[in-house]
């Protein structure tokens, strides 16, 4: 990368973490470092909460979705507004109201000590790995993309991060997020613009080739529960998953307990609904901008270096000829890209022979990535790899700065985050709970500071040893959603008035067993399983609930 | 610094107009990619 690239991204990590030490005044008790003393505003919580759902993973594996699948992906945010008003006049006033630091507290005080240690512990289990998760996502990406080693890459991203939320807390956090998130919607502005600039075609005619190829494809309206995104999974089952996400996972419950007031909390929230989906078709639309401008530019055939180095050491001449077909494929399918731009009278036939010549690219690719799993023993898929190959060879220098202090960003501010829930949990939910309930502030806050240490080093651990895992998105919510839907559950019987400490810690337990039993036994899609596991706790939970009254 | 003033009816009367809002702003974002849908996809 050239130094000014490097520069750029240097200064970004240097100014945020000095920025995050700056923040660190008023963190001096436990109400100031958890929930900065509940004074943050509304516009502050609402970048924070965008940001920390906007990790690296987004930057690079959602336009590299867009790139090879089109925008259908927009359709798990669907259910996202209508879970921010239901949470607008449900949990959020009820959390912020009870005066607790976690969203577990609260169910201690609904249920009991049991049901509040097994929520908060699955929450620690599941955060845990997928902060490990999000810190891998652009660690493997830079280690093969700059060469250097995978523990370097994600030191560069967890150093930093655990430095400004260790010594800042919340508001370290909270006031970095906003930072980080105008930095990430510059860059992704900037390249769609960047995009639009050197694309030889108009854009009408680039939308039209990207249609032909079905990357236009917004909504599927077919009730089949066994696709992944549909209009239906993403409004029912996305609803569920946001619910859960954004309601009762601590790392977003955090940014709103740290608001003003209800108001301001509430009105933090809104600002996901209405940005979220804008945002993230702003997403998909430069993957699918960087599919149409390398119809014109050749990108290589692997885009994951360190691959393509491995193929070439081991089966060279292979390769080679490999090489050769795909360059003469690729000028034929470029010459009927232009046809297709330059039809005039309607005729099918380009459009035609342009969909047959992208058949023969995709079959080259899928022999080139059959010679990497033979020579690496490694998953094939190389989605994650388009976008930082696009920016660091095609975007002006200075801009691919942006964009890779852009991915930083966005991975520091979700780490961030899972690292400040992380630590308050595990404080407030175990150590001053269970083990020294009666220590002073200054204690509980040395032991914050330890705790977030330790998160930080284990997710250090767990991206090392992540390495490539597919989409990476989609094994974060997939993770996510064998938990999720059952918390939901658990928070949703809280409100029932019926319900008891039994029904919730039981129901919790076999919704969790449902889900799992649905996602090995079954091909349902797992945004439904965030709806079943929410139903099964909720018509397990009262039947067991009104046991436990008659037993009481 | 905590805000224990009990939700006025104005306050809801606001967070009202914001859900009207937000419906309108989500309408006009999917009802753009539908068109996109309709109008270049196959």
């Amino acid at each position: 990368m050239h130094w000014v690239n490097w520069l750029i991204v240097i200064v970004y990590l240097f100014w945020v973490v000095v920025d995050g030490i700056k923040k660190s005044k008023n963190t001096d008790t436990v109400s100031g470092y958890f929930i900065a003393n509940k004074s943050l505003s509304w516009w502050v919580v609402g970048l924070s909460v965008m940001a920390t759902q906007l990790s690296a993973v987004t930057m690079i594996g959602t336009p590299g979705q867009g790139a090879t699948d089109g925008l259908r992906f927009i359709q798990l945010y669907l259910g996202l507004p209508l879970a921010m008003v239901i949470l607008g006049v449900t949990i959020v006033p009820l959390l912020h109201g009870s005066g607790v630091y976690t969203a577990y507290e609260y169910l201690e005080r609904r249920f009991d000590a049991k049901t509040r240690a097994l929520t908060a512990f699955l929450f620690l289990i599941c955060r845990g790995l997928s902060v490990g998760t999000i810190m891998a996502a652009p660690g493997v990406v830079f280690s093969a993309i700059f060469g250097i080693p995978l523990v370097w890459a994600v030191a560069m991203i967890g150093v930093p991060t655990v430095i400004y939320t260790m010594v800042g807390g919340v508001q370290a956090v909270a006031w970095a997020d906003v930072k980080q998130m105008v930095l990430i919607v510059i860059a992704l502005v900037a390249i769609m613009f960047v995009l639009v600039i050197q694309m030889p075609i108009s854009p009408g005619e680039a939308l039209t080739i990207a249609g032909a190829t079905g990357r236009l494809q917004v909504f599927d309206f077919s009730f089949d529960m066994s696709e992944r995104y549909t209009f239906w999974s993403g409004v029912i089952g996305g609803t569920f998953l946001m619910l859960s996400y954004f309601g009762t996972d601590q790392s977003q419950v955090q940014r709103y307990l740290a608001a003003r007031s209800v108001h301001e909390a509430k009105s933090s929230l809104l600002m996901s609904a209405y940005w979220k989906i804008p945002l993230q078709a702003l997403v998909l639309l430069v993957g699918v901008g960087v599919f149409m401008y390398y119809q014109f530019v050749r990108p290589p055939l692997l885009y994951n270096p360190a691959h393509e180095a491995a193929v070439v050491a081991a089966r060279g001449a292979e390769y080679d000829d490999l090489q050769k077909r795909y360059a003469e494929v690729f000028t034929l399918r470029e010459e009927a890209a232009f046809a297709v731009a330059d039809a005039s009278d309607g005729s099918q036939q380009p459009m035609e022979l342009f969909l047959a010549r992208e058949q023969e690219i995709q079959a080259i690719r899928g022999e080139a990535l059959a010679m990497v799993v033979e020579e690496t023993d490694e998953s094939s898929t190389d989605v994650n790899y388009i976008i930082p190959r696009f920016v660091l060879s095609e975007l002006p220098i200075g801009l691919a700065g942006l964009f890779i202090a852009g991915v930083f960003a966005a991975a520091m501010s979700s780490i961030a985050a899972e690292l400040n829930a992380l630590s308050t949990t595990s404080v407030i939910d175990f150590y001053r709970r269970w083990i020294k309930p009666h220590a002073d502030d200054a204690h509980y806050l040395t032991v914050s500071k330890g705790a977030t240490v330790f998160w930080g080093f284990f997710a250090c651990i767990v991206a090392t040893y992540a390495a490539t895992l597919g989409s990476l998105i989609e094994v974060v919510n997939l993770f996510g959603s064998l938990f999720y839907g059952s918390i939901l559950g658990v928070f949703l019987l809280a409100m029932v008035p019926r319900a008891k400490g039994l029904g919730a810690f039981l129901g919790l337990i076999i919704g969790m067993v449902t889900v799992g039993c649905v996602q090995y036994f079954t091909t349902i899609g797992y945004l439904w399983h965030n709806v079943i596991g929410a139903a099964v706790v909720l018509l397990v939970g009262v039947p067991l609930s009104l046991i436990d009254r008659r037993n009481a | 610094m905590v805000d224990d003033t009990p939700e006025t009816s104005s306050g809801n009367s606001r967070f009202r107009i914001t859900l009207i809002r937000v419906i309108i702003v989500q309408v006009i974002a999917l009802g753009l990619l539908l068109w996109l849908q309709m109008r270049f996809g196959r």
